[in-house]
């Protein structure tokens, strides 16, 4: 902050010191000085006998025009920078001054077993942090050939998992790198049942904005061997019966949490196949019906299902935009959290567009066409999803595992393909410079 | 711009005089004289504006104490240069939006008048920016020292900003630690 009323000060210029001993106005580097020097600031030194001694608002402007990583890095400058570059006013003026969006892209770093590497990259596509974690340490588990996979991020945390394979999930902390193993096993009523395999087919989760709690919701195909009394009888060994089972789990901050909780099945069938057929907003998981489902029954049942993660419960069925019916298969509608809104992506074949319909209202079902890409070839076959949108209105999405900027007909990648296995792309909701963000900080 | 309204009827003959003139004089710490643009200076500096619209500019030199003739003259060539650059609107705008607003890039030619200033005078002439309340000098110079201090390790930084590292090898292995991810390289 620069003082505009300055003429008052015009035979009382503002004391010198050397940095080491200064102290930043509103900041708690003022406490850490003292411990440092306790004789008084010295006069005004001449510009020859001295280098470099800044008055404390001129120094408060220039470092917040630094990047993070910067600035986290001269927090080893000395004890009074530490102060101010942690100092939370100070974290949120920097933020109000850079409002470039990062991006989560989660990288497999080798084909099996490897630890999953999180990068957060910027809009032109530099790594601005790298995050290893989430690795296998326990040797004992390296028997499994799963992959992982990063099914999902909310603000600093990402949550990795055996997708579809086994049941091992994770939380990782992308502010401190802490990874936090969420409890083994499935629910106890899951548990009673004999001679069944269980893997994770879904994992997901976000924030209760009532309580500050974070809620996991996960879908476990369970395979019942012999077959299960009073459901389907198995076919053969090879086709085992199966039933889905809904599990959650709370995450308080204050103690952890120790065991998954059955809660009720979904009441349709769920599209879980892509890592971003769901989204999260405001507390409320949308999820894509399965294809199977909407096109036997036609759009009455709608194409969106969702879970409200604060009370638990599965919400009704809502139909897609009027002209979702005419796509053709479930590769050309996408769904997306988009400006905290829920969006489809609808791709038209017949018009080489792919439309962004904006939910506007939740009980009516009623959408609003908000945007209309024209696809390139690139988008073939899959219909890309978006992430942001930008000020100027470009939109900022990814496909499979390329991450890209999009300008309607100009395209731009964010992050060169290398077309490593398992990427999974998100928004980083985060903050860089921070070290806690609310319950993330337990982890 | 009309800078000097707000003078009295009753100014003595001196002032009046100088009133008139479109130049202020301004004095270094040493002693040196230097004559800025009054219109400039009125518009550039809240200090110098305030002096000039209270009448206590000295026609015989302003005693600027706190500044050295070397940066008096930088802001001075500043001031001149910009009194020709830069439309007053853009600069008012760009004021009042300060503290929120993205950061202004410098103007090509603000970006060459401190690039070619050493260190000592870069930081010295910051110093005289704050102090006459030059805000959009502040802002030019202030983008010059972040730009220099991008990618640069916690050593370099001590040396160019003369600080003396407190730090204890434990308590910095363990920043280190901590901060690994900002320690390495792209």
């Amino acid at each position: 902050m620069i003082p505009s009323g300055a003429s008052s000060t015009i035979s009382n210029f503002p004391a010198v010191a050397d940095c080491s001993r200064r102290s930043i106005s509103n900041s708690p580097a003022a406490a850490d000085c003292s411990r440092r020097s306790t004789e008084k600031a010295p006069p005004p030194r001449r510009h020859h006998s001295r280098r470099c001694v800044l008055p404390e608002d001129a120094l408060y402007e220039i470092l917040l025009r630094l990047p993070a990583k910067d600035l986290c890095r001269l927090r080893a400058v000395c004890p009074p920078w530490h102060s101010l570059l942690s100092d939370p006013h100070f974290i949120d003026a920097h933020a109000a001054r850079h409002t470039d969006p990062l991006v989560v892209v989660g990288n497999q770093a080798c084909e099996q077993n490897g630890p999953v590497l999180c990068d957060i990259v910027d809009l032109s596509g530099r790594i601005v942090k790298r995050v290893p974690a989430a690795g296998y340490e326990d040797g004992s588990r390296t028997n499994y050939r799963w992959v992982r996979f990063v099914m999902c991020t909310h603000a600093d945390l990402v949550c990795v998992a055996d997708y579809g394979m086994g049941m091992s999930c994770q939380l990782l902390n992308l502010a401190t790198g802490a990874v936090h193993d969420l409890p083994d096993g499935v629910a106890a009523q899951v548990q009673e049942q004999q001679g069944i395999t269980c893997y994770c087919a879904w994992i997901v989760f976000g924030l209760v904005p009532s309580t500050g709690e974070y809620k996991v919701l996960r879908m476990v195909e369970v395979e019942y061997l012999f077959g299960n009394p009073g459901m389907v009888e198995a076919d053969d060994f090879d086709h085992p019966a199966a039933s889905d089972h809904c599990e959650i789990l709370t995450i308080d901050g204050s103690s952890p949490a120790t065991s998954w909780r059955a809660t009720h099945a979904a009441p349709y069938d769920l599209e879980l196949l892509h890592s971003d057929s769901s989204a999260v907003i405001g507390g409320i998981v949308y999820f894509m019906l399965s294809y199977d489902y909407w096109d036997h029954h036609g759009t009455e049942l709608g194409v969106v299902g969702s879970f409200d993660l604060e009370t638990e419960k599965w919400r009704s069925s809502i139909r897609g935009p009027s002209s979702s019916g005419h796509h053709a298969t479930l590769e050309d509608i996408k769904i997306a959290a988009l400006s905290g809104h829920l969006a489809l992506c609808c791709r038209t074949y017949s018009s080489s567009t792919m439309d962004i319909w904006f939910l506007t209202d939740f009980h009516k079902g009623s959408w609003v066409k908000q945007h209309s890409i024209k696809v390139s070839l690139f988008h073939v076959p899959n219909v890309a999803q978006p992430l942001l949108m930008l000020k100027d209105g470009r939109i900022a999405g990814h496909i499979e595992n390329w991450a890209f900027l999009e300008n309607y007909n100009q395209k731009i990648d964010i992050n060169e393909p290398q077309m490593k296995s398992y990427v999974a792309v998100g928004l980083y909701g985060g903050n860089l410079l921070s070290l806690a963000n609310g319950n993330a900080e337990t982890f | 711009m009309e800078v000097d309204k707000g003078k009295g009827e009753a100014e003595e003959t001196r002032k009046v005089a100088e009133a008139d003139r479109d130049t202020v004089t301004l004095k270094s710490s040493d002693g040196k004289l230097f004559e800025v643009s009054k219109e400039a200076a009125a518009r550039l500096s809240t200090v110098l504006a305030g002096m000039i619209a209270g009448g206590s500019i000295d026609d015989n030199g302003t005693d600027l104490k706190q500044i050295g003739s070397e940066a008096l003259e930088n802001v001075v060539d500043y001031c001149n240069k910009h009194a020709n650059s830069i439309p007053s609107a853009a600069l008012i705008s760009s004021s009042i939006s300060f503290n929120t607003a993205p950061f202004k890039e410098p103007e090509e030619w603000e970006r060459k008048f401190v690039d070619r200033l050493s260190h000592d005078a870069l930081f010295d002439l910051v110093e005289a920016a704050n102090f006459l309340g030059m805000e959009r000098l502040l802002d030019v110079t202030c983008h010059k020292i972040s730009e220099m201090m991008k990618g640069k390790s916690p050593d370099q930084i001590r040396e160019v900003f003369n600080i003396k590292n407190d730090y204890t090898k434990e308590e910095l292995e363990e920043i280190r630690q901590e901060l690994a991810w900002a320690f390495y390289d792209d």
